[in-house]
């Protein structure tokens, strides 16, 4: 346009000065001339800047983020997390430090909790020695070793010699495994039992013939060998959820290693106890049972029954004896309420009736008072929110209050989608709920799916396999360096030094992104408008360009390259709280303010001195 | 082609040298209204606080950088000033600190 209009100027001032012919070499020169401050201004005009600001701002904040510990798999999630709307949580090794420890007990039809004292000084654990769980010594010892069998009988965990370091030489045992199995094993170690030759025994003696692993819908493991003392007879052996596997307990021991009839109303009982004594406290309950079967029979099950039917887990777990239930304490991270504060309300001391900017949900396998427990004590909801109605529930009041819904493949949008019943519900429960507990794979990714639909963006910490999908679906999906492979796998960013501060970080490095490319654009689009207007003018009304080619590269050298670093590379600043919203995303009413009134100021300025100095 | 002063591209014109002050004074003026614009951009979000001097002090990079082109537009018009050659190549003539 500057090119045409020049061109315009020169070849009607050509025209009519008498002493110039139109086909001359000096036309040429001049024709030309404008044609390369044309390409020139074209140089300057086009923001070629903005991809460059772009990139090294987002290059930058990776940059930073690795240093906080935060390994980027995936670039876009970067971007993301400054629009998050909501975060979703798993509890286990996200909230709390993952590291199990056995805190409470409870055995047989005993009407009380014990406590597990051994890390109190002096005292020995009292699992072996003072505990009376038996009538007689002959009865107590009986007890305790079905209730140990049932602890090494029903375990993946492999016994390994830790070597010690250089100047204790002192070798001890490490249980190596999954977390909540290795809990159980080092609780006997505490308690002075030789584990390592009842590992040996029971390899030796009880063959494994079945396992049936851990299921995260079913909520139980359940493992069958061989009998030590009896060969014709098989054991079988379930640990699992309390109210999934007390259900199906029928029996279970006295005092005097005689077995008495476990009711209706016992079971309810325990349940009850087990819900306020150990599940209230945050721990997590994990209930052993077991029942013997004679080897004929097991022979007639395994020929005649389908391995896939219900029917063939169901004769497994059904009737079976009582033995007890453990507290398994996890704690919670220490100081973490204070980041999850800040991503939800932007500081670390909310007022009580602010407004959240960013939703914290958790979503968790675990026990429903667990759970409640665990989201208090890491302030993802205030005390006295806890019991309203529908903050906290477990998947299955989840999946039946939603109402009937159906997974289906988008061919549109290229993935799964949900068809609620009604839309409504769902988006009224989503606005309300903070806490699922008991929850399976599907309702983790129900919930994330179902408010990806409602247009939300969601975030989903998790660190198990039953967090994989959930992982995977949600928009940006974080894990804990301590997390299982596969959920590594299917996340997006891995915080490496297992610190939930780090979560915080990225949303907030995410958020300086977006500051660094908005303080970019105004720049840019200053500089440009300023530039251009000013050329056309000039270049309309004098016939020449107040720049020359020199001038301009070096214009465009400030203003593009040497911009974008300086501009792009701003940390975050420390009160960034609100998150990015996504109605204006890039371009906020401050910066057209901003832009409109430098434009304004500096045009004047330069047009003041384009005529008038002249 | 280049060195025939009549025909060249890159060099500015033999013009009427208050024209070319006056030029050389816009863009300088261009310049320095650009350079305190990137310093406002630091502070537009930050719209309201008092203490803008925390946002301004974040990062010594922008300083850094800041700094060089500053100085790097006073050396082209030091140059300018004094040499013939540098005044042909980019267009600017001497400019005393009052203007």
């Amino acid at each position: 346009m500057i090119f045409v209009s020049l061109l315009a100027y020169n070849i009607l001032h050509v025209t009519f000065s008498p002493d110039k012919k139109l086909f001359s070499n000096a036309t040429l020169m001049d024709v030309s001339r404008i044609g390369i401050l044309a390409i020139c201004i074209l140089i300057v005009a086009i923001p070629e800047g903005l991809p460059l600001a772009i990139s090294i701002a987002m290059a930058f904040s990776i940059s930073a983020m690795k240093k906080d510990n935060v390994l980027i798999k995936n670039i876009q999630s970067v971007q993301v997390c400054a629009l998050l709307h909501e975060i979703c949580v798993g509890k286990t090794g996200t909230l709390t430090v993952g590291k199990m420890h056995v805190a409470s007990f409870q055995f047989l039809k005993q009407g009380m909790i014990h406590v597990n004292n051994y890390l109190d000084a002096g005292e020995q654990a009292y699992f072996n020695r003072d505990m009376k769980i038996g009538r007689t010594a002959d009865a107590n010892r009986r007890l305790k070793n079905l209730i140990k069998e049932a602890i090494v009988a029903n375990t993946d965990v492999r016994i390994e010699v830790d070597e010690g370091d250089e100047r204790t030489l002192q070798a001890s045992y490490l249980a190596n495994g999954q977390a909540l199995e290795c809990a159980m094993v080092d609780f006997l170690m505490e308690n002075q039992e030789d584990v390592y030759n009842s590992f040996i025994q029971r390899n030796k003696l009880q063959q494994k013939i079945i396992q049936l692993p851990f299921d995260q819908v079913l909520k139980r493991k359940t493992v069958i060998r061989e009998d030590a003392t009896n060969d014709k007879m098989c054991r079988i052996y379930v640990k699992g959820a309390p109210e999934v596997v007390i259900q199906s307990c029928t029996a279970t021991f006295d005092e005097n290693h005689e077995q008495v009839p476990l009711s209706r109303a016992d079971q309810q009982q325990i349940l009850n106890m087990i819900g306020q004594g150990i599940a209230a406290k945050g721990q997590k309950p994990l209930t052993y049972a077991f029942k013997l079967i004679d080897k004929q029979e097991l022979c007639e099950i395994l020929e005649n029954v389908n391995e896939d039917s219900d029917e063939y887990r169901q004769i497994f777990e059904s009737q079976l004896f009582y033995l007890g239930t453990f507290g398994l304490d996890d704690p919670v991270r220490e100081n973490i309420d204070v980041p999850i504060n800040e991503i939800k309300y932007g500081t670390s001391s909310p007022d009580a009736d602010q407004k959240e900017a960013v939703v914290v949900k958790m979503i968790t396998g675990d026990h429903l008072d667990t759970a409640k427990a665990v989201a208090v004590a890491s302030g993802i909801i205030r005390e006295d929110e806890i019991d309203g109605e529908d903050v906290a529930m477990t998947g299955e009041d989840f999946r039946a209050k939603i109402g009937s819904y159906e997974v289906y493949w988008n061919e549109q949008r290229g993935m799964e989608c949900i068809k609620f019943e009604n839309d409504r519900v769902f988006k009224k429960l989503n606005k309300k709920v903070r806490v699922i507990a008991r929850a399976t794979p599907e309702d983790k990714f129900i919930m994330i799916r179902g408010i990806q639909q409602d247009g939300g963006l969601i975030a989903m910490a998790g660190d198990s396999i039953a967090d994989m999908m959930a992982l995977k679906t949600a928009d940006v999906g974080l894990c804990m360096g301590s997390g299982c492979d596969v959920a590594k796998d299917n996340s997006d960013l891995i915080i490496m030094d297992n610190n939930f501060v780090s979560i915080q970080k990225s949303i907030k490095w995410g958020r300086a992104m977006f500051d660094n490319v908005r303080k970019f654009i105004q720049f840019q689009l200053t500089v440009n408008s300023v530039l251009v207007f000013v050329c056309f003018l000039s270049g309309l009304t004098l016939g020449n360009l107040p720049f020359n080619v020199i001038q301009m590269l070096w214009l465009n050298l400030v203003m593009d390259i040497l911009a974008a670093i300086s501009i792009g590379t701003d940390p975050y600043k420390k009160d960034a709280g609100g998150r990015i919203s996504r109605k204006f995303r890039v371009f906020i009413p401050e910066m057209w303010r901003a832009i409109l009134a430098q434009f304004v100021y500096q045009a004047l300025t330069l047009i003041i001195l384009l005529y008038l100095e002249d | 082609m280049f060195y025939d002063g009549g025909y060249n591209l890159v060099t500015t014109n033999a013009r009427d040298p208050r024209k070319v002050k006056v030029d050389t004074f816009i863009f300088h003026t261009f310049f320095m209204m650009t350079m305190f614009n990137q310093i406002c951009c630091k502070i537009t979000d930050d719209q309201g606080a008092w203490n803008i001097l925390g946002a301004l002090c974040n990062n010594p990079m922008f300083w850094f950088i800041w700094a060089f082109e500053m100085v790097l537009q006073h050396l082209f018009l030091y140059w300018s000033n004094y040499t013939k050659l540098g005044g042909k190549i980019l267009g600017m003539s001497a400019l005393s600190v009052s203007e």
